[in-house]
């Protein structure tokens, strides 16, 4: 259940996918390729190939099927990429009937539907077409158990509850492809509580139902896999709170998109380093250091800037002909190492300087206390002082407001000293936004509360599995890493088959399985969680410490909708309707 | 006490039988404390109130247990650990393949029948090893792909049939309507009386060819399906009959000579030959609406393009590619050759080396280096031609960077050899001479794969180097007069130094450097 893996292994089918034509004309067997992307494939493409590689295997052009300009040279053969998409339909009929290239190799992203193919097949006149394969990668990838679909709340829901149309069929489609890609057919459960995840969950299994003999057709494993579909809005806290693992970080102060980071907006930096590439696939060293907090990160980068001066000094002595081929040898290495430092050094020291700037050593303490502990005096105080410290930003005095509300809901009293400290400091509208929050949360947080209560009737050996769990996974020392994410204790219970049936409700997929009979169901060790309203890079990399915890015994791929910063969650509240 | 239907006591899971159940605690819970039971490779069955279960089940299904590993005190290791084991760290057997682990790893759970084959629909849950594990079938799985192509075939072969039937339709009319035409210019163009009854002679074959649509009842142009009017005019398509307009925009028709109009379908039966009756530049046209275009001569076009031989950077690229195969295919052969000698060096390093063998290493590293070379400047001169289009530049410039990569990588095992070679002192004078060249062609071509980013900077490093002894060396002049001994050794000193430092940045820059 790498992700990674299965990123290689499409990348790797279409790159090397060969030529029918050279069967019969020997000569044309070194034909240059070129790759026809969509707008969807570019960035899936992007995230898992680096250009070097596609070079390798001799594609010395990537380009759009929406580009009409393109021009024609038909010594090319083609590849093409795409998501069967109306849209990128019509381009490929419009390409098909009057070709560019010699030849057409075409691979899809996701179940293209036999009206597609049939109509596919009849602009085809020229038979320019060699091979059509449907390969499963409807979703980005980014981590190794990490994967998104890139929606946005107001993408894919016409209002709070409901689904829109066309999202709803992106979010299956795309989800099923994840399954497909894995080779998965999951027992299908969700947040039974919530409208959105039950009617995903049904389409889901509807899809599944419809494509069984076709698709899901994979041999029976000794424990079902299980699908988990949740909904953001069940644990809000864990997006509100400033995280601090150099991942999330990035995310959070600086901003990473599909592997990008744009650091244009940091003051002074270089040209070469504006946009820069981050790629746990790629670079070694983020691979070492994305889950590690920020003060063992600080720890890494110093000794990674240490080996690099080692290794210059070496090269700067450069006096026989010997030493300049030594040079000339490790030079590519010497080179992509010390943009590599540049780059991390970048990044690591404009964290420092927003950590600073925004005070968020404060304000991510008292986050912190206020969602790890019960009502508390001190901690209340705490908050009152920052709310009024003028130079902390009004964005985190409100989502430190937000947060005490969801913790605090009953004593009523302290709600009211907050909301008028808030209606001083803040614009009307964030006191809306306040209470907008309170009324959306209030119901929710009391079932989150009735669940931690079952946790005492665990025995002590599953406790002592717990604590195992936690000690690796959660630095409790740290105050600035006190809140658990709930899919810890999710996983947890996963691990023992203990999951609540109240809470999440099954479909059966697997026709087979007598329904009653529920009780007798196997641990199961491969687990897919989908989270409608998107996931945080502290949550991923909880489910990275799990899966090192768990060592192959329980595989959990993590997923959402979208990657949540703070930013993007409160605002997703903000226009929810 | 109902045996067949106990639940674990921490986790509530049911399980069909008690030793199942003890399974399932000694690994999902940490259990497995009873070390009384080692020695005797069951160590589940022994333990006090488990001997119930063993006299039930004994007479019920057992697991099959005659490939288990016996266990003998202080000799069996964990497979996975190597700790030998004892009570302290447990001893059971992997119940798939029947190697022995110390507690720890043994941490999977695994649905097997009686003779301990895997069997997910109706095997019962046994502890396994992480190497049974994660080798089970399906485990490790994924990248479903679908191919596609059969079906796409079958639906295009139906769909063809129909389309060639209206393909050879329209070209049979074609052949008719050229032929038809050509041979009432041959008879009547000779005199000028005749012309007028050509022109009626002609429309008259054209309406035999194709029935033309009655153009009364025609109000838009078929293809853009513009309203008709004073400026819109209505014209026939020769071939098919459909009305349509004559826009010069949207091309829905157009009148092209057929002399043209032969030489792009030439595979066409036609009574005339194009070149034999020297009819490329006769003076009738045709009409044909784009549609009728399209059908006819797309095909035509694409298939031609395809057959044309490469051209310009194609066919060097298609050279390019096959000294790389050769590079490929030798390669292999160099590194075998050179690991061998270096095995060979370490072992005895008093004696000398084979000189036969070196001979051919050095043959087969020459070799290469020729390819190399060729390759080299296959890819300068794929480089030098001038780019058709902004797409072969687009190409050009990849090309560069793939190459530059292949070279970098593939070079690398040759670079050892001199190092084996040279501090050795084995080989003759004639080795020795050959070497010499050898090493500079090889950083030669390194120094090719500069960027224009590093040539520029090494430059500019040149051109500071250049000034500064230059100042050194008419400082030394003036001291010189002056008889400032003393500093002049200094200068010296320095000078040389800046002289070394441009000799290195030279050889960098090799070609690339001004002299």
């Amino acid at each position: 259940m790498n992700l990674f893996d299965v990123a290689d292994f499409y990348i790797n089918k279409i790159v090397t996918s060969q030529s029918k034509l050279s069967v019969a004309n020997v000569n044309e067997h070194q034909r240059i390729k070129v790759l026809l992307l969509d707008k969807n494939t570019t960035p899936t493409i992007s995230l898992c190939a680096t250009q070097s590689e596609l070079l390798k295997h001799e594609i010395y052009l990537v380009e759009r099927i929406e580009n009409e300009q393109r021009e024609v040279s038909r010594h090319l053969r083609c590849l093409v990429y795409v998501k069967p998409t109306e849209e990128t339909l019509q381009h490929l009929l419009r390409e098909l009937r009057n070709p560019r290239y010699g030849e057409y190799q075409i691979f899809f992203s996701n179940i293209v539907s036999k009206s597609q193919l049939e109509r596919l097949a009849e602009s085809d006149d020229l038979e320019a077409v060699t091979k059509v394969e449907e390969i499963f990668q409807d979703f980005f990838i980014l981590n190794q158990d990490l994967f998104s679909f890139d929606l946005q709340p107001r993408e894919f829901l016409s209002n709070k509850l409901v689904w829109s149309e066309g999202g709803l069929t992106k979010c299956t489609n795309s989800l099923v492809s994840v399954l497909l890609s894995l080779k998965i057919k999951p027992d299908i459960r969700y947040e039974g509580a919530s409208k959105i995840c039950e009617r995903l969950a049904k389409e889901v299994s509807y899809e599944i139902g419809k494509n069984e003999r076709t698709f899901f057709d994979f041999p029976v494993m000794d424990s079902t896999p299980v699908l988990l579909i949740l909904d953001r809005n069940t644990d809000p806290i864990t997006p509100l709170l400033q995280p601090w693992t150099y991942q999330s970080m990035i995310n959070e102060y600086i901003g990473i998109k599909r592997n990008i980071v744009d650091l244009s907006k940091v003051p002074r930096i270089d040209k070469d380093l504006e946009k820069v590439t981050l790629s746990s696939k790629q670079d070694a060293f983020f691979r070492d250091t994305m889950y590690l907090n920020f003060g063992e990160l600080g720890d890494k980068v110093k000794q990674y800037v240490t080996t690099y001066k080692d290794k210059t000094q070496t090269n700067s002595q450069i006096n026989s002909i010997e030493d300049i081929k030594n040079f000339i040898e490790k030079y590519p290495e010497f080179r992509k190492l010390s943009g590599n430092v540049a780059k991390h050094m970048a990044i690591v020291g404009e964290l420092d300087r927003q950590l600073k700037i925004k005070n968020i050593w404060e304000i991510s303490e008292i986050e912190q206390n206020l969602s790890a502990h019960d009502a508390n005096e001190e901690d209340f105080s705490d908050l009152i002082k920052l709310l009024q410290n003028e130079a902390v930003d009004k964005y985190y005095k409100l989502k430190l407001a937000c947060i005490y509300s969801l913790n605090n809901q009953t004593s009523s009293d302290k709600i009211r000293q907050l909301v008028e400290i808030l209606s001083q400091q803040l614009p009307p509208e964030d006191v809306n936004f306040f209470h907008k929050f309170k009324s959306l949360f209030s119901r929710q947080d009391k079932m989150t509360q009735s669940n931690h209560d079952k946790d005492d009737i665990l025995t002590e050996l599953a406790r002592r599995f717990n604590s195992r769990m936690n000690s690796k996974s959660n630095t409790a020392e740290n105050v600035y890493m006190q809140h658990i994410p709930e899919i810890s204790s999710l996983l947890t219970d996963l691990s023992k088959n203990a999951l609540s049936r109240d809470r999440f409700k099954e479909i059966d997929t697997q026709g087979h399985r007598v329904i009653g009979n529920q009780q007798s169901k196997d641990i199961p060790q491969d687990v897919i969680l989908f989270v409608i309203g998107g996931v945080t890079y502290e949550e991923a990399r909880l489910v990275h410490d799990f899966n090192g915890t768990m060592n192959n015994r329980m595989r959990v791929v993590l997923g959402g909708t979208s990657i949540l910063s703070t930013k993007e969650y409160m605002d997703s509240i903000r226009s929810a309707k | 006490m109902d045996l067949e239907n106990v639940s674990c006591p921490i986790c509530l899971r049911k399980f069909d039988n008690l030793q199942a159940l003890n399974a399932h605690l000694d690994v999902e819970h940490g259990f497995n404390d009873n070390e009384d039971s080692l020695g005797s490779n069951d160590s589940r069955l022994v333990n006090g109130k488990q001997k119930k279960a063993k006299s039930v089940d004994s007479s019920a299904q057992k697991l099959k247990r005659s490939h288990w590993e016996k266990f003998k005190k202080g000799k069996s290791c964990c497979h996975t650990c190597g700790r030998t084991l004892n009570n302290d760290i447990g001893a059971t057997n992997c119940r798939k393949c029947g190697k022995l682990y110390c507690r720890r790893h043994l941490p999977n759970m695994i649905k097997l029948n009686l003779s301990a084959q895997y069997d997910p629909r109706n095997g019962k849950w046994y502890n396994c090893c992480h190497d049974c594990f994660v080798t089970k079938p399906g485990y490790n799985d994924y990248g479903e792909v679908i191919d596609l192509t059969p079906e796409f075939f079958k639906v295009r072969n139906i769909k063809r049939e129909d389309k060639n039937l209206r393909l050879l339709q329209l070209e049979n009319r074609f052949v008719r309507l050229v032929d038809g035409l050509i041979t009432l210019y041959n008879t009547y163009s000779r005199s000028i009386i005749h012309n007028l009854k050509m022109n009626s002679e002609m429309s008259k074959l054209e309406r035999t060819v194709t029935p033309w649509r009655d153009d009364r009842s025609v109000l838009f142009c078929n293809i853009c399906s513009e309203p008709f009017g004073l400026l819109l005019r209505k014209h026939h398509c020769r071939l098919c009959g459909m009305v349509v307009c004559d826009d010069a925009n949207r091309n829905c028709s157009n009148e092209i000579s057929i002399g043209y109009l032969m030489s792009a379908a030439s595979d066409l039966p036609f009574e005339y030959n194009i070149q034999k009756d020297d009819l490329l530049h006769i003076p009738i046209s045709i009409r044909l609406c784009s549609h009728c275009i399209d059908m006819l001569f797309i095909g035509r076009k694409f298939n031609k393009d395809i057959r044309m031989p490469l051209s310009g950077i194609f066919a060097k690229y298609d050279s390019m590619q096959n000294i790389s195969k050769v590079i490929d295919s030798l390669l292999p052969i160099f590194d075998d050759s050179l690991n061998s000698l270096k095995v060979e060096t370490v072992k005895d390093s008093e004696n000398t080396l084979d000189p036969k063998n070196l001979n051919d290493l050095a043959r087969l590293r020459h070799k290469l280096l020729n390819s190399f070379n060729l390759y080299n400047t296959l890819t300068r001169q794929l480089l030098s031609v001038e780019p058709q289009s902004h797409l072969e530049r687009q190409l050009q410039n990849s090309i560069k960077i793939a190459s530059a990569a292949y070279i970098n990588e593939k070079i690398l095992p040759l670079k050892s050899l001199p190092a084996i070679l040279n501090p050795e002192g084995h080989k003759t004078n004639e080795d020795g001479q050959k070497a010499e060249p050898e090493v500079k062609k090889l950083s030669q071509l390194m120094i090719e794969n500069l960027t224009i980013k590093e040539v520029k900077e090494l430059r500019e490093e040149l051109m500071v180097l250049k000034e500064q002894s230059y100042l050194i060396e008419s400082t030394i002049q003036d001291y010189k007069k002056q008889r400032r001994l003393e500093e002049i050794v200094t200068l010296n000193k320095n000078l040389e130094e800046l002289h070394s430092r441009i000799h290195t940045v030279q050889s960098k820059l090799g070609d690339h450097g001004f002299n």
